[in-house]
């Protein structure tokens, strides 16, 4: 039934690639390793990588053999980049990362190893909802924050000396809530028109989520101070409207709500305040408010073209560089180069997204939950390169894959999960034994 | 749903570009203009890593080390002499690097002895730099010495070897501790006596009458011996609307001789215009007044392009016209008389070691220099001998060394202030001599120079060579 070369030309490719981002992992591993005059006990968790590497590899092979052959690969990239990354600036984590690592790979391959799986995620979208709004309702009346700094944002939830960042798991749900709101309702709403006397206004099917996503939206800001995580909310809410509707006035309501949304805030919280006016003219404050972008701005300057060297810069000089400022550090450490290579792996992620996108336009869901992982992942690490490089205002997001955190890093693992299975269009048998009426994503 | 997601896929490419443009902007561009931005971190861990060499006197007694903090680990330059600014200069991470720690600031990094293959490889590994040590020809003790003998007042003080040349202390005050330089910095610029100029190197001030030994070579090299004819015996000479007075109280003069015994302006005004601007200009310019002195601190000469009557015997020749000079100017002349009429080829860096190596002699930078004829020098040399015992330059006196010298009073100020002259010199038992200049500025009194000139000497000479 299967023809067999092709499915081993996917394999190889992937173990090509592997190889490849092995080889640059270790090499840099080791070049720390060096460059710290570190024992070689101190690669251990280059081991935990290529064991991940490997059984995500293997596993695939079993699972997915019609995969997306690129995406284990840059992705396992820039983990291990990340893992790299946060030895050399923050070195007590470093453990703590590998093992996150681990979990998370174990937490990419269950999403493509459930049985139900993503019909699942479908049905019950409703439910996924409420669960990711409880644990976000939880976070603000016993929120944490790791650090104990009373004044730092309380986004963690604590347990027993393990933090997780509700809003993690908050975007997988969002996105697949939204794939799953989008495919079934998106006809009605781009034909339907409510009217108000004599004016006519767009449907109410996207008026009214439009209007509750923005207030819950507000309401992460105001409570919590997460202009990260808020604006990342609405722009992948309001990209995922734009692709399942294709109406672009959609996506220019919405930008016009979050210009608003960031005009009142700018007047009403501090946190926006500092973050836009260190963003226009950081100059005049750069030993005090401004700190931290012209120092990032310096140790992307002092990377140049090709940079420092692994463990030879002094990126350490920004402040939390290693969650939110990681890719200042590769600026400094890798260069230019190294930088845009960094931006490359995050680009090819997006457009492979998107392209699983496009192929599974006949299974709305699919289609939309694929290119919402993109989005997810293309806004947020657009947001954080772009926030470093002071291009836009800085908003506190972690870099898929690379920075310090592990909530960050099994939810990423769990989007490209999906996203891996999404790519495997033979996936779908697997669901042929569970006695249900056809959904809408089986349909040709 | 294939265009929206195409122009999604799009807008976010497009998006992925503009960062990748930025980081071009910020890392390639932008990135010089950044780097020297104080507040940048790296410049000072740069520094913190280069182990700077130290500079030491001729007895090899440290002038400038760079230490370090056995605590905090982090690296300080230290200055145990901070008389020795004028010629030790300072080095600060914010104001940059001054006198012999600029003119040097290659070797004393030690990139005066790395290929360029070997720099990248250095940079490429971040390994830390290893300076060169340099040694100076001064005497750390003289010069304190010498800086204590002007107390406040503002002036300078060089104290030279014949014929060596070597730089013995080089004073300017006020001066400026390079120990504390950052957190003074503010208050020394703006300080309106100039604590960071180097008044002995860069200080331009009216010769006025000390300029008398130069005309006065010229003259004897013309053969002109006697007061000139149209003399009208005049002592003081007119300026604008005052007038330039003798340095000492004259009992009467006689002779050429007298008048450079007591430095009167007069008598010059007629022998400049006996001798003429062609010979007068000869002069000035052999003893190398006209130009920058050749030295391994920067000099400065008078702008004279600017001016449309120079040499001016009526004013040149008493020092008052359009050019000026510095001390070091001033010790030139005082050391070609010592030198019979040779100006030494002046230096203040004797040796230069290189990372592990042993020390190396230094050249001076320029060459000895001609001036006068040895006669005229002698006879000057002679003169000024009988100015101390029995001229002007009396207080210049020492009981156990001869000491030539000649006293000069310039009308400088704004407010019409006089700067007092010494030049001078004895010889060394040993065989050679010091010579010596000192400049005070708004001082009427020429004895007082001539007090600290001899003084000067006579510390100097008490050192073993």
């Amino acid at each position: 039934m299967i023809d067999a070369s092709p499915l081993d030309r996917i394999a190889q490719r992937e173990r090509l690639l592997l190889i490849i981002a092995g080889a640059f992992v270790s090499l840099n591993r080791i070049g720390l390793t060096l460059a710290r005059q570190e024992n070689w006990l101190s690669l251990w968790p280059l081991v935990i990588w290529i064991g991940c590497a490997s059984a995500m590899h293997l596993a695939l092979n079993r699972l997915l053999p019609r995969r997306d052959p690129l995406i284990a690969p840059v992705v396992m990239l820039l983990a291990g980049w990340g893992l790299t990354l946060v030895a050399r600036l923050a070195p007590v984590f470093a453990a703590r990362q590998a093992i996150w690592l681990a979990i998370a790979t174990a937490g990419g391959l269950t999403m493509c190893l459930l049985r139900p799986g993503l019909r699942v995620l479908q049905r019950y979208r409703y439910t996924w909802l409420f669960v990711g709004l409880l644990l976000l309702a939880a976070t603000l009346l016993v929120g944490v924050n790791p650090s104990g700094d009373p004044f730092a944002p309380r986004l963690w939830l604590g347990f027993a000396g393990v933090f997780f960042q509700p809003s993690e798991a908050l975007k997988i749900v969002l996105i697949v809530f939204l794939a799953s709101y989008l495919a079934e309702k998106r006809d009605l709403i781009v034909t339907a028109q409510s009217q108000l006397g004599r004016w006519l206004l767009p449907p109410l099917p996207y008026l009214a989520p439009m209007v509750l996503m923005w207030g819950f939206c507000m309401v992460l800001l105001i409570w919590q101070r997460d202009l990260g995580g808020a604006s990342l909310f609405f722009l992948v809410f309001l990209a995922m409207l734009y692709a399942s509707t294709g109406k672009g006035s959609y996506l220019v309501t919405g930008l016009v709500l979050l210009g608003a949304a960031g005009v009142i805030g700018y007047q009403l919280f501090g946190v926006v305040r500092l973050r836009v006016d260190t963003w226009w003219n950081p100059w005049p404050e750069a030993n005090s408010r401004a700190f931290q972008i012209v120092q990032s701005l310096l140790a992307v300057a002092a990377g140049g073209l090709i940079g420092q060297g692994v463990g030879l810069g002094a990126p350490t000089y920004v402040p939390v560089v290693h969650s939110d400022f990681a890719f200042a550090a590769i600026a400094e450490e890798w260069g230019a180069i190294g930088a845009l290579g960094a931006v490359l792996c995050q680009a090819i992620l997006v457009l492979r997204a998107m392209r699983i996108a496009v192929q599974n336009e006949q299974r709305p869901f699919r289609s939309l939950l694929a290119a919402g992982i993109g989005i997810l992942l293309g806004t947020q690490s657009l947001l954080i390169t772009a926030g470093v490089l002071k291009v836009i205002p800085l908003t506190g997001v972690t870099l898929p894959f690379v920075s310090y955190g592990g909530s960050s890093l099994l939810s990423s693992f769990v989007l490209v999960g999906l996203l891996l299975r999404i790519s495997d269009p033979e996936s779908q048998p697997h669901f042929r034994w569970l006695k249900r009426a056809p959904l809408a994503d089986f349909a040709p | 749903m294939t265009t929206p997601l195409n122009r999604l896929g799009q807008a976010l490419l497009l998006a992925f570009g503009v960062v990748a443009m930025a980081l071009g902007y910020w890392g390639l561009i932008r990135r010089d203009a950044l780097l020297v931005r104080e507040d940048n971190p790296r410049r000072f861990l740069e520094e913190q890593r280069t182990q700077r060499g130290q500079i030491v006197d001729r007895h090899e007694i440290i002038l400038a080390a760079t230490l370090t903090d056995p605590a905090s680990g982090l690296t300080a330059r230290h200055y145990p002499y901070p008389e020795a600014a004028p010629v030790v200069g300072y080095y600060s991470l914010r104001h940059g690097v001054g006198g012999i720690e600029a003119a040097y600031d290659n070797a004393l990094r030690g990139l005066a002895w790395t290929a360029p293959a070997e720099q990248v490889t250095r940079l490429l590994l971040h390994r830390p730099q290893i300076g060169g040590d340099i040694q100076l020809t001064l005497d750390a003790q003289v010069q304190q010495d010498v800086h204590r003998l002007l107390h406040d007042r503002r002036g300078a003080i060089i104290l030279v070897s014949v014929p060596q040349g070597e730089v013995l202390a080089l004073v300017s005050n006020p001066t400026f501790d390079a120990n504390r330089l950052d957190e003074q910095w503010e208050t020394l610029s703006d300080d309106p006596t100039a604590p960071l100029l180097n008044r002995a190197t860069q200080g331009l001030y009216q010769p006025g009458t000390i300029l008398q030994s130069a005309v006065l070579g010229a003259a004897l090299d013309a053969g002109e011996t006697a007061l000139p004819a149209n003399w009208e015996g005049a002592l003081s000479a007119p300026i604008d609307d005052g007038r330039l007075p003798c340095a000492g109280a004259p009992p009467g003069i006689e002779n050429l001789n007298d008048a450079f015994l007591w430095s009167c302006p007069g008598p010059f005004v007629s022998l400049a215009r006996a001798i003429g601007q062609r010979r007068l200009t000869a002069a000035l310019n052999g003893f190398g007044l006209l130009e920058a002195p050749i030295f391994e601190l920067p000099t400065v000469a008078a702008d004279l392009a600017g001016s449309p009557s120079f040499p001016d015997p009526d004013l040149d020749a008493i020092g008052q016209g359009s050019l000026t000079v510095t001390p070091l100017h001033m010790a030139q002349v005082a050391a070609a008389l010592a030198n019979h009429g040779e100006i030494p080829a002046f230096r203040v860096v004797q040796a230069i070691r290189q990372p592990g190596g042993t020390w190396q002699p230094v050249a001076p930078l320029g060459h000895p220099r001609g001036t006068i004829s040895r006669a005229s020098a002698d006879q000057i040399a002679q003169w000024m001998r009988q100015a101390v015992s029995a001229g002007a330059a009396r207080a210049a006196a020492l009981p156990f060394a001869q000491v030539h010298g000649h006293v000069g009073l310039a009308l400088g100020g704004p407010q019409g202030t006089l700067h007092a002259w010494f030049i001078g010199f004895a010889h060394r038992p040993t065989g050679g001599a010091i010579a010596v200049a000192v400049l005070l500025e708004d001082q009427a009194e020429p004895n007082l120079a001539a007090q600290i000139g001899g003084q000067a000497l006579q510390a100097a000479l008490e050192r073993a060579p």
